[in-house]
């Protein structure tokens, strides 16, 4: 009886090894105090919300922040000078409003910031960022991948008036400068 | 009990211990190893091409679908530059619904101009004027790229990659208008 409890133990911690390693499971984390309600993650994108610091974990009325196609682009071949934009930035919090989205790119810090006005929606399309932001585009391999450039990661935060908050993470590569 | 009986009444659960460790070993392998990911190859030769696209599946769903890339345009907005700008209407890929894009890319003449990261995607859609003005390209002396009224052609890859290892990709090429710099030299007449 004792070897087969045994085996049974060592069965479900395998188990439970394995569905943690494949995120299937995962106990409720923090991010600077605050709660994580939900989680995702795809290759090197990751998307979260937060829970208000302090309060109990509830179902969240904000949803994921959806920017699609961050896209790094090169104009000119012959000058070492890329644009960063995406596609549109968009989250929604009804029945409470929205307070700021602010996007990040890390490496240079806060790019803009969008403040929001009794709307319990935010929507952001392309054009409101002009050409998009100004970078450099790097050397081949400068950002781990010998075909592209330098890779930039960015953090895009969205907060609302329930306190609770929206983040998304990733990556975009830029093309390569080669003089 | 006898030993042999004792045994025979574990078999079972060993084995569906050991059958358990099995199939979760390979879980765990498969996902370590992570999805197959095509190679990002190099362009095709350079020289006009006639366009051309293939994407795995044959573009029929549920698997990534063709890239639609209509209307390549070379303009040349300030003439006497030799600066010309190769844009498209807009580019746009699908994946099947259980799949997202990982990325979309653009060469022209062998260089990459843009890349596309998927961020939860099951499709991309870049409209043109995301990337406005477009990707700069030299313009060419008239005949320069075989039409005898026209500049250089220009040759274009386009690339999309999903998350089940599945690719797009078009190829063609672009012909722009004729252009030249003119230099001119003030004449500077001897006191």
């Amino acid at each position: 009886m004792r070897k087969f409890t045994l085996s049974l133990f060592l069965a479900f911690l395998l188990g439970a090894a394995t569905f943690s390693l494949i995120q299937v499971a995962r106990g409720q984390g923090s991010a600077g105090g605050n709660p994580i309600l939900s989680s995702e993650t795809q290759g090197e994108n990751q998307r979260q919300i937060q829970g208000a610091a302090g309060e109990e974990p509830q179902q969240p009325d904000i949803g994921f922040i959806d920017s699609p196609s961050a896209t790094c682009y090169q104009p000119d071949a012959g000058r070492d000078a890329c644009y960063i934009n995406w596609y549109y930035l968009s989250v929604g919090a009804s029945p409470n409003y929205m307070i700021t989205m602010t996007l990040t790119l890390n490496d240079r810090g806060p790019v803009a910031h969008t403040q929001g006005f009794f709307q319990t929606s935010m929507y952001v399309p392309y054009s409101m960022l002009g050409d998009g932001f100004k970078v450099a585009c790097g050397p081949l391999g400068a950002g781990g991948n010998p075909l592209l450039g330098n890779a930039y990661a960015y953090t895009i935060r969205a907060r609302d008036s329930a306190g609770l908050a929206s983040a998304n993470y990733g990556t975009v590569y830029c093309p390569a400068y080669q003089p | 009990m006898k030993p042999h009986t004792i045994l025979r009444h574990r078999l079972p659960v060993v084995l569906g211990a050991l059958g358990l460790t099995a199939v979760l070993a390979l879980i765990i392998l498969r996902l370590l190893a992570g999805s197959p990911v095509r190679p990002l190859a190099a362009a095709p030769p350079p020289g006009p091409q006639t366009p051309q696209r293939e994407a795995d599946g044959g573009g029929q769903a549920p698997n990534i679908s063709f890239i639609d890339s209509p209307s390549a345009t070379c303009t040349l907005p300030v003439a006497g530059t030799n600066a010309c700008y190769i844009q498209w209407s807009y580019l746009s890929v699908s994946a099947s619904s259980s799949a997202y894009i990982i990325s979309m890319t653009v060469s022209i003449d062998g260089r990459y101009r843009a890349f596309h990261s998927g961020f939860f995607q099951t499709s991309m859609y870049i409209p043109g004027s995301l990337t406005a003005p477009g990707y700069k390209v030299a313009c060419g002396p008239p005949g320069s790229g075989g039409l005898p009224d026209w500049g250089s052609t220009h040759t274009y890859t386009i690339r999309a990659r999903e998350t089940t290892g599945l690719a797009s990709a078009n190829y063609g090429s672009v012909t722009c208008p004729a252009d030249e710099v003119k230099i001119f030299i003030p004449a500077i007449q001897k006191p």
